[in-house]
């Protein structure tokens, strides 16, 4: 007897001592990998289980790193969704001992239309970028509606059904949103010049051509000339945009540059692509990021 | 099997000391170490590029080609040679092999890289008979010793955080030769004139392809090439991991001495030059699987090919000049002047003269001049900036391409 109450207490004091958000042992868990999805699952599964997001804001999909014990809780996951398509190259073990383990897995190449990368040493192979298009996150949040009920027991199925339905309407005014906003833009107008390579969905569903560009480096910065800045000139001019979507280490030396060397004027635009950000860096959301790319995108390329 | 029972004892290692899932524990190294990954490393947005050099005072220093500051690693006497693949700067020495980690890098992911910087290191020496020559791979870092045939295979993740581990040795009989890591596999050369087919561990495989007077070994985005004396032989990778052979045979009348024996090229195209003797440089193409002979009028020291839009090959004649040479006709498309005269008019020097190039530029050491070069190579191969080192440049590294 005594020796119970003991390990009972131990128990208790490692609890306190780890200081650990205890886990509702009695809810079920679902794992997610990046948190561009975390965002969308949590709030389809609101309070029906533990949601737990591997990727922190910020970080690289590719390459991002877990701790052992987080890879020990994917395998007592009820749920593990992940965006497939090679997105998570660095998980890529983990996922793999969590379907020989039997966990249930969602991935989301599996339920959006998959498309090509259209250009790039990649083209042809299957672009993993699906979330920049919100009509494919809908077609996710309805497959996660299902598999949470399939799989997940213990959660209130028409709790999940009821938030899917609440979240899909609002990822219906993002799409309502995006569409109006882009509608401003002409036609001839609406080029992503750019070195990100994840628009190739938003692209496809709202008639943006992207314009793939090399985005001179801080080596070449240095002492620039024209021959350095010929594929992005020939880019801008052929695209005939005043901004250039693009993630520069020095955003201002190459607005400079360009002006001098081949008296072009445009603007340097970053957006968000693989990863939410902190809260409050426009990014903390997947609605807050495609807003704030949405409005980025109409600022720039509007008349 | 060696690096899975590793991953299994640090992950139960981390397990033990990271009771609770806080952030710090998260960013703990984890069970797996996906290439390119460091903890204490921070992504950029572009390459991060750095040139290596070393004095004659053994004096290595890192220049950072974007803020253009200078900081001194380490001192290393009796360095004979560097090399790089890309992020570890491998020296020479009578003594043995010292790695430095020059702490910027790039990982290519095929449809985009990504680009790393942490803080330099000397992560230490693996001891050793003579010059090595060392092929880095994403998971394996392999070291031949020609003068004793010593073959040394490392686990690249753990250079990256300051350990020397040793995965494989391979004995050898002493000839000029390397070993070069594919995947899981290794590609060995041997002294009777073929490159074999060993498993991680280092034992030999069945696969075997003929290398008679083998020289020079570079890897493209195709596969790998071995030079040999009858032309490239390429080894490429199925989606097995299967290892295929072929050669690609030089056009016929090529002599003994035009034969391509060290190669330079652009990480991750399929196009990589070499000098021809004295009658010009070679072009290999090794997606089309050709060669190219690219007549000069003027014998070439060293050719690297850029494999840009234009093709531009890249190279420093026998004069001194900096040459761009037009891909298909051999044609200079434009020279500079003789910048490293005294440079090639003295052989000691001259045998440490490394010529480098990336996405825009290209980089060349003068010793005699005490100066390094970068040339806008596809811009009438204008001199776009000139650095001075704190002593003579004798050796020559880029890093964090």
């Amino acid at each position: 007897m005594r020796a119970r109450i003991a390990v009972v207490v131990g128990l208790a004091l490692l609890a306190a001592l780890s200081g650990c958000g205890a886990p509702a042992a009695d809810r079920p868990l679902v794992v997610v990998t990046t948190n561009i999805l975390g965002d969308v699952v949590t709030q389809v599964v609101g309070e029906e289980a533990e949601v737990m997001v591997l990727m922190r804001p910020n970080a690289d999909p590719h390459s991002f790193e877990i701790s052992a014990r987080d890879a020990a809780r994917i395998l007592d996951a009820d749920l593990l969704v992940s965006n497939g398509l090679g997105l998570e190259e660095g998980l890529q073990q983990h996922l793999d001992a969590a379907t020989a383990e039997g966990v249930p897995v969602l991935e989301a190449g599996d339920v959006v239309e998959v498309l090509p990368y259209s250009s790039g040493d990649a083209e042809g192979a299957p672009d993993p970028h699906f979330w920049t298009d919100p009509a494919r996150m809908v077609d996710l949040v309805e497959a996660l509606t299902e598999a949470l009920g399939e799989n997940v027991a213990g959660v209130d199925t028409a709790a999940v059904t009821a938030n899917a339905a609440a979240y899909t309407a609002r990822l219906g005014e993002l799409d309502a949103r995006m569409a109006s906003a882009f509608s401003a833009i002409p036609a001839e107008q609406r080029s992503l010049v750019t070195n990100h390579h994840v628009f190739g969905y938003l692209a496809d569903r709202f008639g943006f051509r992207v314009v793939g560009a090399v985005i001179p480096g801080g080596s070449t910065l240095a002492a620039p000339s024209a021959s350095d800045l010929r594929d992005l000139v020939e880019a801008i001019d052929e695209a005939g945009v005043s901004t250039i979507f693009a993630e520069s280490s020095q955003p201002d030396r190459l607005v400079q540059v360009l002006a001098d060397e081949a008296g072009i004027d445009v603007a340097v635009v970053e957006l968000f692509t693989e990863s939410l950000s902190e809260p409050g860096e426009g990014a903390d959301s997947y609605l807050t990021m495609m807003r704030t790319n949405t409005e980025r995108i109409a600022t720039g390329l509007s008349p | 099997m060696p690096p899975l029972l590793r991953t299994s004892i640090a992950a139960l290692a981390v397990l033990g000391l990271a009771a609770c899932a806080s952030p710090q524990a998260a960013d703990a190294p984890a069970a797996s170490t996906p290439h390119g990954y460091v903890e204490g490393a921070t992504e950029s947005t572009e390459p991060q590029l750095h040139l290596a050099t070393v004095d004659g005072d053994g004096r290595l220093a890192l220049l950072d080609l974007l803020s253009e500051s200078s900081s001194d690693i380490t001192t290393l006497a009796d360095t004979t040679d560097i090399g790089t693949d890309g992020r570890f700067v491998f020296a020479s020495s009578p003594e043995g092999l010292t790695i430095v980690d020059s702490g910027v890098w790039t990982v290519d992911h095929e449809d985009h890289s990504h680009y790393y910087r942490a803080e330099p290191a000397v992560v230490g020496t693996v001891r050793g008979s003579g010059p090595a020559t060392v092929v880095g791979g994403v998971s394996r870092t392999a070291l031949w010793f020609g003068d004793t045939g010593t073959g040394v295979v490392l686990d690249t993740d753990a250079l990256g955080t300051g350990s020397i581990v040793e995965l494989a040795r391979i004995d050898g009989e002493p000839h000029d030769g390397a070993i070069v890591p594919v995947g899981e596999q290794l590609l060995v050369t041997g002294a009777d004139g073929t490159v074999r087919v060993h498993d991680a561990d280092g034992e030999p495989l069945q696969t075997v392809a003929d290398c008679a007077g083998f020289a020079g070994t570079i890897s493209t985005r195709v596969g790998t090439v071995f030079g040999c004396a009858d032309g490239a032989l390429l080894a490429t990778a199925t989606d097995e991991g299967t290892i295929v052979f072929e050669t690609v045979a030089y056009p016929a009348g090529v002599t003994a001495e035009q034969r391509a024996t060290a190669f330079r090229g652009r990480p991750g195209r399929p196009s990589v030059a070499a000098v021809a003797g004295t009658t010009g440089a070679w072009l290999l193409d090794t997606r089309e699987r050709t060669w190219t002979l690219l007549a000069t009028e003027s014998p070439l020291l060293l050719v690297a090919a850029a494999d840009d839009r234009d093709g531009n090959v890249v190279a420093l004649a026998s004069d001194g000049r900096m040459v761009v040479l037009d891909p298909v006709s051999g044609a200079t498309v434009a020279a500079t002047g003789p910048l490293l005269a005294a440079s090639v008019a003295d052989p000691a020097l001259l045998a440490g003269v490394e010529l480098t190039v990336d996405a825009t530029r290209a980089y060349i050491n003068a010793p005699a001049e005490g100066l390094v070069y970068e040339i806008d190579y596809a811009d009438g191969a204008r001199v776009a900036r000139t650095f001075e080192t704190a002593g003579s440049p004798l050796l020559l590294a880029e890093t964090g391409r």
